[in-house]
Parts: structure tokens; sequence; C-alpha cells
């Protein structure tokens, strides 16, 4: 009971101290920020783990790891690449539709090597 | 007559104060420094330990997830557990409002069961804790002394040596640990997980941890901003042997979310809380538990402010090397120096925050520009994510040196790719290329040099590889 009380207390005391300075809930995300879209994040990728899942803002992939082409959705259970790569996998109808058409981040200029 | 003669008895009265005492543990008063000064004004005398109720949990090798209770008062619990003399000894102490067997502590323990062979003690002074935090702040000395009579009889009765014991102790935890580290003679380490401030900063050495409380006391600040207007619990004083401030000690990153994305942790919402109330201060204890199974992962750069830290003015490593912070700062233990150090770094804003930190030097070629420069290392362990390094006027020929915190050791360095942007239509289509990139690991000396003759357009990958043996002479 005190442990809860305390608790409030300090909570609070952050609540009010929070209340001059409030921090967006809308655009201008930073990583790990909660989001419903990616055009809210800084880093332009809200990335959520399953359908129904908590969504966040999160960096984009980068070389050589798992990610996602762009969509309309906005939302992704991979991010997108950063620049100068391309999304490399294979594309159904049924990965459009369902957003996981997966592939590896790619060095877009890697057949001139 | 009568009056005159009472006086002098009120007075003795008034100076000497109140005291207790507890069998075993000495005498505790609310006198100076302990209360009625500037820092402590409140005069509070601690509990005694029926009421605290000090637990010592032993966590071992053999029993990992079941602890076994040590008692003070019948060392037969100690023989009879799996408490092993020829290993080392680290308790874990907990701070204000919390608890033994809250996640955090047990999970120190298991960590450390990956790495080495280990009694590990964690010490649940909850009841003492969860209360007003004057009286906790107070309840500090009963549960050091305890801690340190625990110690004594591991050192009397199992001939142990002190020096195999280490303590770490967060936030009021870490001053339970001086407590215990000034009774207990030859103590071998104390590692103070962000010392709270409140009551403590600024008081003489006997109220709270310092340097001379262990033969080596290692201290992590993630807190250290002021309690009035910051809320910052932890101390910005600098009590240990090494001081350790990860992204300068006050703000931590992935900290700043707003409160419905803290609150709404990935850990749970319990976790969550804790982070919404006092997400730097608790960040210590999380990079300490990193540390564990992250050898190399912590390297603390000595410098004089994380200004310079952050302006590249300690970049690398000095030629004995760089401490790691949390459980492997030991190493450097033989290094300490009459003076206090204060070691910098940087760290991830999420789990996985150990980093490695690099500086890269670009010799631009082509065209000038004005936009933003970034790189990525490819080596015989992974690569990194594409890293600012520079953002204004694009010169050829121009020189531009700039550090970042990697979230991998790459290894050895096969590569580097080059990418300018920037946010202009450029109709011209101009190209930007890098002569040469030397890139440097923060714990060598060693310099590694990629060149390439070529130009790109912006948003288009440049690969550099290393130099011919002829560039580098």
């Amino acid at each position: 009971m005190e442990k809860v009380l305390v608790l409030l207390l300090v909570s609070l005391l952050a609540v009010a101290y929070a209340a001059p300075g409030p921090r967006g809930l809308i655009i201008n995300l930073e990583d790990g920020e909660i989001c419903l879209n990616s055009m809210q994040c800084k880093s332009r990728c809200c990335q959520h783990d399953t359908i129904l899942g908590i969504a966040r803002c999160t960096h984009k992939a980068m070389e050589n790891s798992e990610c996602s082409p762009k969509t309309l959705y906005g939302i992704y259970y991979r991010c997108p690449c950063e620049r100068g790569l391309t999304c490399e996998g294979d594309r159904s109808i049924i990965g459009a539709i369902t957003n996981t058409n997966y592939g590896i981040c790619l060095d877009s200029r890697r057949s001139k090597q | 007559m009568l009056i005159l003669w009472t006086i002098p008895l009120f007075l003795l009265g008034a100076a000497q104060g109140k005291e207790v005492c507890y069998d075993n543990l000495g005498c505790f008063s609310d006198a100076e420094p302990w209360a009625g000064t500037a820092i402590r004004p409140l005069k509070l005398l601690p509990w005694s330990p029926e009421k605290i109720n000090t637990r010592f949990l032993l966590y071992t090798n053999e029993n990992p997830t079941a602890f076994q209770t040590l008692q003070l008062s019948d060392p037969s619990t100690i023989e009879a557990s799996n408490f092993q003399v020829a290993r080392k000894t680290r308790f874990i102490i907990h701070g204000f409002i919390d608890k033994g067997e809250e996640n955090w502590v047990v999970d120190m323990c298991k960590n450390m069961f990956q790495v080495e062979e280990v009694n590990c003690i964690c010490v649940d002074w909850k009841r003492g804790s969860q209360t007003t935090y004057t009286q906790a702040a107070n309840n500090v000395r009963v549960v050091g002394a305890q801690v340190a009579q625990m110690i004594d009889i591991l050192v009397r009765n199992f001939n142990y040596s002190a020096s195999k014991v280490h303590l770490i102790g967060h936030s009021l935890g870490a001053h339970v640990a001086g407590e215990a580290g000034s009774r207990t003679p030859g103590l071998g380490r104390i590692t103070g997980l962000d010392p709270v401030e409140a009551n403590f900063e600024g008081t003489p050495e006997e109220v709270r941890l310092d340097p001379s409380d262990a033969d080596f006391v290692d201290v992590i600040h993630t807190d250290a901003a002021p309690l009035i207007p910051f809320l910052g619990f932890g101390t910005n004083q600098m009590v240990g042997h090494f001081d350790f401030f990860p992204n300068g000690g006050q703000y931590m990153p992935g900290c700043k979310k707003n409160a419905l994305s803290q609150i709404v942790d990935i850990d749970g919402i319990w976790s969550g809380t804790r982070d919404f109330v006092a997400c730097n201060h608790l960040r210590s204890y999380k990079y300490y538990l990193e540390s564990i199974l992250n050898p190399d992962g912590f390297a603390a750069y000595p410098c004089a402010s994380y200004r310079d830290f952050e302006s590249n003015k300690c970049f690398p490593c000095p030629d004995q090397g760089c401490p790691q912070m949390g459980h492997y700062a030991d190493k450097f233990a033989n290094n300490t120096s009459v003076e206090p150090q204060k070691f910098f770094l940087n760290t991830g804003e999420a789990k996985n925050f150990a980093r490695w930190r690099y500086r890269v030097s670009l010799t631009f070629s082509g065209r000038t520009v004005t936009g933003q420069v970034k790189v990525s290392l490819f080596g015989s362990n992974g690569n990194t994510r594409q890293c600012d390094i520079f953002r204004g006027i694009i010169k050829p020929g121009a020189t531009h040196s700039n550090e970042f915190d990697a979230k991998l050791d790459v290894g050895t360095i096969e590569k580097v790719k080059f990418l300018w942007n920037n946010h202009v239509v450029n109709p011209s289509f101009p190209k930007v290329g890098a002569a040469k990139i030397t890139v440097q690991k923060g714990e060598e000396r060693t310099e590694h040099n990629f060149c390439s003759e070529e130009t790109v357009r912006e948003d288009i990958l440049l690969t550099l590889l290393p130099c011919k043996t002829s560039d580098t002479m």
C-alpha cells in the first residue's frame, strides 16, 4: 500500500514536471515511441511484430538485414531500407495484401562490384 | 538555584541526542552528520533489524532459480547451503521501494552464472525501503551493518577473504554497500549503480559511498541532473575510484519518449511504469546487467567532461587502455590513482546497449555541393548502419572527421561505403566521392585507409576498398 502511494506521488511529480514541455504524441516521434503510421516517425518507419501488436517508430533496415519494400499501408512488420539500398526478395500479390513481402537490403549498385 | 542547576542538564541532553543500539550491529544516533544538518535535516533513527527483516537470498550455479536463505543468527544455514568458499561472492543490494526478488536483481545473478561460478546473494530489505524516503535513507545504516555482519561471519567461520567480496548496490543500495564497506576492512570491490543524491550528496564520507569503502569502488552515474528542478535521483558527486558517466551521466537515450510510449513498455506495464517514473535512474542496473555478457561493449574513455568527449577530444583510448564500464571495470583496478577518474561513453537507446566507438575521417572529391554524408563500415563480423559523418558544404579536397558508436564490433574492416544526399533538387546531377576514408577503432591505435577514385550521384552508395600500399605510404 505504502509502495503504491509513494509511486503514485512520484508519478504525479513527474507528470507535473512533464506538463510544461509535453512530448509530442502525434508527429516527429522518436525511435521507440508508439505510432500508427510511418509519417509520424522521424525515422519514417512505424513497425509492429504482429498485426494486433503495438507499433513503434523504428530505424530503417541496414544493408544485409531483413526489410519490406515501401507500401501504402504506412506500417510495417519489417522496415524499408536505408538510402542507397534496395529491398530484394520474392514478391506476391498475397504478400502485398498482407504486407509480408520480405526481402534483404542490398546495395542498389551491387551489380557494378 | 534549582533553575540554574537545570539549564546545563538540559543543554547536555540536547547535545547528546537520541541513540539506539542493536546486538552485533552497534549503536546508531541521530546526531550530526546523520541528522540535524542542511542535507539531512530530519531527526530519524533507523528501524530495528527485526522490523526491516533483511534477508540474504543465495543463488549459485547449482541453484540458479531457487534461492536459499542465509541467516545471520544461524551460520549453519550457510554451511548447509550451496555457498562455495572457493568462489567469489557478489551481493546485489536494491534501492528505495525496490525488493530483493525484483526481476533485475535475479537477472543479475543469472547473467553472472553464464560467465563465472559465483555465490550470488540478493539482499532483500524491502520492508526497510518501502517507506518514507527519509526513513529508508536511515535504515540504510542498519542494512549496511547487517551486510558487514554477514561478511564478518564468512571471514570468521569459513576463513573466507573479504577481498573476494563484491557489493553491487543500486540507488540507496549503493550507500548500503558504502556503509557495509566502511565496516569491513579489506573489502574487495563495491559497484555503485547511480547512488542516490537526496540525503547523501555532500555529506561526510562516513555517511555515503566513497573510495575508502573498498579496495576498488566503481560507480555508474545515469541520473545525475539536479534533483530540483530536473528530478534527477542520482548523485553527480564523484564517489568512486572510477566514476562512469554514460551519455554524460544525466539523460539516457531512449528515456525521453512521450508518457504513453514509456509506460506501455515492451517488457510489460510494470516495467514501463517504473521507467516512466525513473527511466534514467534505472538504466544504471540495465547497463550493468548487459555488461556482464558484453566484456568489451562498454569501453569508457577518460575525459574531463562529456562536452569534450562529444567534441571528439578523448579518442582513442590512452596507452593503458579504456576500462569497461560495469562488471569488468575491475580489470583496470590497478590503474586507480590518487585522483578520482571520470570516464565517458555512449550507449544505445534500448536493449543491447553496448556500443563500439569508431572515428571516421574522409577526404572529398568530385563537385562542390551542400548536403549530408553517411558512412557504413563492413567487416568480418558484419556491418553497421549508415552513420552521419558530416553535414554542410562538401568541398573536394576538404577533410572531415567524426566519431560514431556502432551497434556491433565489425571486426577486421574490409570495406567502407559512402553516401551523400541533400534535400534539394539537383538538376545538374552532381557527383561526389570520397577519395580516402580513414577508420580507427577506439581501443586501437591502428588506422585503416580506404580509397576510391569514383564519384557518385546522390543516394548512390560508393564502395571504398583498402588503399593500395603505395597510397598508404
